[in-house]
């Protein structure tokens, strides 16, 4: 039997600009840049690793990753890819088209620390949240957003949220002489993703045709950025960019429904299951959902009527951002289950203590949640569907504190595949 | 017996002195001068050993007031002077910078990714390695990382070093950027 032949940089040139120049490029998100093929030789070791350890391309969305014959075919030319070989260039994918109708800015001044801290709740990630301007001279009717920031490194996820000035304001006021201020970026029962969040990969995200986030006239847009230092210092400068929905298009503004755990309790070790259930009064629309979870959080998943239609399996606080559902639509009366896999123990690579310790959680608009952008499907059910964006958040504070239950062996699941 | 007393007194005085002598001036077995010094492995664009850094700087700089040498190596093709010269100052990083094209210090010291560190003495042909491993805790694994460092291996290692303690150690390994020989 005849060995095929090598592959060529011609064989592995698509794969190499579809999955990873989008972020390893100069200015990227990324650390390195990977836009020549010497760029991959240089570093093929590394790459062979990452690649045959699943960690690279970061694709969460199954349909996205790679096959096993795509891995086969990118290792087998790193390995014989020759260090002699002539530098061609791997193309970046092709942008996606945006139209930018406003602009927001961040106050500057704001500069990104080498390393990082303890904060005043230990153990979570660096946040800062700032103010953006101008406000909104109209009620604006976004249908996607653009993210650029002079740290792409050091960004990890931005959640956005409007705000009328009254409570952002007075968290700026806490610290005068720097802009923004060091707390989650919650507005009241707003909280931070309202209006999305984006992260490492979707700095330009589009909500699908039809829908909108809306912003109310003379409110504000609030930012919760989630940084990670890199090592060295860097002054932080951020724009918002918007495109908004043609005046004559139809399009439906999109309501919270807040699936959160309000408050949790896990001992040393322990491992197991929160829930939170929700019957739907209306017939909705869901297109997108938000994710909010730390790092002793496994797994999250979504299931409406016993039937799961969202999963990451291996949650890591990357994935922090907002997904889209093909094509959801909920019945009056379903039931919608969030649910997320605690584990506590140190067989948990991800938990930040070692050894493990009791941990309890609380936040008022949910220290875990998964958050569905919903449209009622009947238009006169729009200003019921805000109310109960309210009531859902106001009834949870009167909610225990929850403890994990054991893990049930569950083998309903046909996942829907989220998108970026 | 007044012999006895003498030779007495003198061992008492010559081991008085051999422990006011500082731990990293310690002859070696084999009787030439075996200093302590440390070793990083360093990539200007590995995130891993970037994100590393601050503490490099601050242990670089606990370092030289012990009087500890620390090279920090760039054992990559293609790197110049200047390149790691710009990257160590830009970075905050304290110690010699050292390039290493050919892996000389790379299999010499058996180094495989960066940031891994070393504590040793010897030369690069006959490094006696006292501490191999991380720098501290920050990540766990490629991707896996921790709000902050709270073990701190390397700095015990020298601090170990520093008292004399020269029993070799294998600290966990160290999480980073993979060295291309």
């Amino acid at each position: 039997m005849i060995d095929p032949p090598p592959p060529t940089f011609d064989d592995v040139r698509d794969l190499l600009s579809q999955n990873c120049v989008a972020c390893h490029q100069q200015e990227g998100p990324a650390p390195f840049a990977l836009t020549r093929s010497t760029d991959y030789r240089r570093r093929s070791g590394f790459i062979r690793a990452l690649i045959q350890e699943d960690r690279m391309p970061p694709h969460l969305v199954t349909s996205e990753r790679w096959s096993d014959q795509d891995k086969d075919l990118v290792l087998r030319w790193l390995a014989t890819a020759s260090r002699d070989e002539e530098s061609q260039t791997v193309p970046a994918p092709k942008g996606e088209s945006f139209r930018r109708d406003r602009t927001f800015r961040i106050p500057e001044g704001f500069v990104i620390p080498s390393e990082g801290g303890e904060r005043w709740h230990r153990g979570d990630r660096d946040i800062r949240t700032f103010r953006l301007a101008p406000r909104a001279d109209e009620v604006l009717r976004v249908q996607a957003w653009r993210f650029q920031s002079s740290a792409p490194r050091e960004v990890e996820s931005v959640g956005l949220v409007h705000d009328d000035g009254t409570i952002a304001r007075y968290g700026d006021l806490q610290e005068p002489n720097t802009p923004g201020y060091e707390m989650t970026g919650d507005m009241g029962w707003r909280p931070a993703g309202m209006l999305g969040v984006l992260g490492v990969a979707n700095s330009t995200f589009r909500v699908p045709e039809g829908f909108h986030f809306e912003i109310p006239k003379d409110h504000e847009i609030d930012f919760e950025l989630r940084f990670r230092p890199s090592g060295m210092k860097k002054a932080f400068t951020a724009t918002l960019d918007a495109e908004l929905v043609n005046n004559q298009q139809p399009s439906r503004a999109l309501q919270l429904i807040p699936l959160s755990i309000r408050s949790w309790r896990a001992m040393s070790g322990e491992c197991g299951i929160l829930e939170k259930r929700w019957v739907s009064p209306m017939d909705l629309d869901i297109p997108l959902v938000s994710v909010r979870a730390g790092r002793r959080i496994k797994s999250v998943s979504l299931s409406v009527d016993g039937k799961r239609i969202f999963e990451i399996s291996d949650w890591d606080p990357h994935w922090q951002e907002t997904w889209k559902l093909p094509s959801l639509r909920i019945a009056q009366g379903t039931q919608i289950v969030a649910t997320f896999n605690v584990d506590n123990s140190e067989e948990n690579p991800r938990n930040p203590d070692t050894p493990p310790r009791d941990i309890q959680f609380g936040r008022r608009t949910g220290a875990l949640g998964v958050w569905l952008h919903a449209a009622a499907v009947n238009p006169d059910d729009l200003s019921r569907l805000q109310r109960i964006h309210h009531e859902i958040f106001e009834a949870q504070q009167a909610d225990q504190v929850n403890r994990l239950r054991e893990v049930q062996q569950n083998s309903r699941t046909s996942p829907q595949q989220p998108e970026r | 017996m007044a012999s006895k007393w003498v030779v007495l007194v003198w061992l008492c005085l010559t081991a008085g002195c051999q422990n006011l002598k500082a731990a990293n001036q310690m002859q070696g077995r084999d009787g030439f001068d075996s200093r302590i010094r440390c070793a990083v492995f360093l990539s200007p664009d590995c995130p891993i050993a970037n994100a590393m850094a601050p503490t490099l700087g601050r242990l670089g700089e606990y370092a030289r007031q012990e009087d500890i040498e620390t090279l920090l190596i760039y054992p990559r093709k293609g790197l110049t002077n200047s390149e790691v010269d710009t990257h160590a100052q830009a970075y905050g990083l304290v110690g010699r910078v050292v390039l290493d094209p050919d892996c000389r210090w790379v299999k010499a010291l058996n180094a495989s990714v960066t940031p891994e560190a070393f504590v040793f003495t010897g030369e690069i042909k006959d490094a006696n390695v006292l501490y191999q491993g991380r720098i501290n805790d920050l990540y766990r694994s490629v991707g896996n990382r921790q709000e902050q460092a709270r073990t701190h291996d390397f700095r015990k290692a020298i601090q170990r070093s520093i008292a004399g303690n020269w029993k070799q150690v294998v600290g966990p390994p160290a999480v980073g950027c993979t060295i291309e020989r």
